[in-house]
């Protein structure tokens, strides 16, 4: 059987948007060679805790033929026109991948691959960067409070637990979905509970074109229904890595926070009755921060977390994905 | 910013999750004694554990023997309809009701499966000659192995990579018995705070 060996080459390992990988493909052979396809594939592709996802997907056909024993070389070139930018964090690592493999029938594939690092260039950044993959977020300023019916979601939770534990045969499946959807219920309206003596929360957070370094404009306002007191009130910034690993049953959610960003709020700790309270701050997005990036099983997410603490009272909980553009 | 693990002269954490062609390559796994017994109708083969020891990793090799039969993967709630197959490999069987494995039994002639609780009584009466396999990597020296094959796998380049030796192999056990899977988080966190390449300890 013929012996065949496939490398890439680069000039450099380390790119920027808009930049052209130009390389070449060299393929050895010690004895004539049939290649249904020599091909070279870039794309980019998550590692990690959690499955592994990819994209930006774009493939050269660079051979077809019978190759006779030699050294053969084949150049190539793409333009890195889109993101993600590489990262590497804790439990998800984002990398850029030249990927060659020649098809050789009734014989294992010869393959390579090689890494390369694409990144922001800082001197001129690029203003809008795709390959995100994420909704754009809207130009008003968002208010937390407002999540109407979906608040009634986990409730579906508890009615298939019950009816999984009654027609299917699944118990002990049943009560994890009964007991999930109620502990989800209460953490829903536990909030709408503390109202009853704050009166109706507002809480305004400018998410428009948000970047590393920008500023968060924050407002809380309300205005409560009876003389209160607080333990203490904070709103923190926090920007978490969620990796899932496994499928089905054994699915595994491992949350890394590497950013947690907590100021106080609301300098005073007792508030009257219909007397109106209004608090505004600044959260500020570190410079060096990730941005956004959401793929099945792999996120790098920001959120802004609200927390009142009432005594002998449940708490007011609230949070905000916010989108930090590349 | 440096290419990943550069510094271990790796190309990734060796502990992160793997995709199942990649588990399929790195299987360790002793199914020598009943790789063949699946071709003789009537013959159910059940792999046994509790979570996180290896059973899917034991029924991905074997199934790489058998590439003709169906295998397919159950999650909660899986209705799956089975129609007949000469050899199923059904991973997390306990995921079906008892009344579904009745219908997968009439409809094909031989089973390979991973279960937490052992169903040798229900496949005897079914009609099934049953193997029980208890997956337990719980030999030093294989699990030395596993460990290291993963690391040679993630390697970047020639020369030196991180090792790990029975003495960590003798700590790991102590901390997790046979759990593979919190062996591997511990070693996943230990690689993500490696700063040069060495013996990995606890």
């Amino acid at each position: 059987m013929s012996k065949c060996k496939v490398v890439i080459s680069t000039q450099k390992t380390h790119y920027k948007l808009g930049d052209t990988v130009k390389g070449q493909v060299s393929v050895e052979v010690d004895k004539e060679c049939k290649c249904d396809a020599l091909v070279l594939k870039k794309l980019w592709s998550t590692h990690g805790k959690g499955n592994r996802s990819s994209g930006g997907s774009e493939e050269l056909k660079l051979f077809q033929g019978v190759w006779q024993p030699g050294t053969y070389t084949y150049a190539f070139s793409f333009v890195l026109d889109e993101g993600p930018y590489s990262y590497h964090g804790h439990y998800i690592n984002i990398d850029w991948y030249l990927n060659a493999r020649a098809d050789i029938p009734w014989a294992i594939d010869a393959k390579d691959e090689l890494e390369i690092i694409l990144e922001k260039d800082e001197a001129n950044p690029v203003e809008n960067v795709s390959g995100y993959q994420l909704h754009e977020s809207g130009e008003n300023p968002v208010s937390i409070h407002n999540i109407g019916l979906l608040k009634y979601l986990p409730l579906l939770f508890v009615v298939v637990g019950v009816l999984l534990m009654v027609f299917e045969e699944m118990p002990i499946f049943g009560a994890i979905f009964a007991v999930a959807g109620s502990v989800a219920f209460f953490k829903i309206i536990q909030s709408s509970i503390a109202e009853r003596k704050l009166g109706d929360v507002e809480c305004l957070v400018d998410v428009a074109n948000l970047s590393a370094g920008d500023r968060v404009n924050f407002t809380i306002s309300f205005t409560p229904k009876t003389n209160i007191k607080i333990n203490s009130a904070h709103v923190k910034l926090l920007g978490q890595e969620v990796a899932v690993s496994g499928s089905g049953t054994n699915t595994t959610t491992h949350t890394y926070t590497f950013h947690d960003d907590k100021i106080p709020i609301l300098a005073q700790n007792s508030f009257s009755s219909g007397i109106p309270v209004r608090d505004k701050h600044i959260l500020r997005i570190p410079d060096n921060a990730a941005p956004s990036f959401i793929v099945p099983d792999n996120k790098i997410i920001w959120t802004v977390v609200i927390e009142i603490d009432i005594p002998r009272w449940p708490d007011w909980i609230n949070s905000l994905s916010i989108r930090v553009k590349p | 910013m440096k290419l990943a693990f550069s510094h271990l002269n790796l190309k990734f954490n060796p502990f992160g999750e793997l995709n199942p062609e990649q588990r399929k390559q790195l299987a360790v796994v002793d199914i020598e004694k009943i790789k063949n017994i699946l071709n003789k109708p009537g013959v159910a083969i059940q792999f046994l554990a509790d979570h996180g020891r290896g059973k899917t990793t034991h029924l991905l090799s074997l199934h790489e023997l058998y590439p003709e039969a169906k295998y397919i993967k159950i999650f909660s709630g899986d209705k799956p309809d089975f129609e007949f197959h000469e050899i199923y490999f059904i991973d997390s069987i306990e995921n079906i009701s008892k009344k579904q494995r009745n219908f997968l039994y009439k409809n094909s002639s031989s089973i390979a499966c991973t279960t937490h609780t052992d169903l040798s009584r229900e496949l005897n009466r079914a009609g099934y000659e049953v193997v029980s396999k208890r997956v337990s990597l719980y030999d030093e020296n294989i699990l030395k192995k596993v460990f290291n094959d993963r690391i040679e796998y993630s390697r970047r380049g020639e020369g030196d990579i991180p090792v790990i030796d029975l003495r960590l192999i003798n700590s790991l056990k102590q901390l997790y018995g046979d759990d593979i899977r919190s062996m591997e988080h511990h070693l996943y966190e230990k690689f993500q705070t490696l700063e040069r390449i060495d013996n990995v300890k606890v």
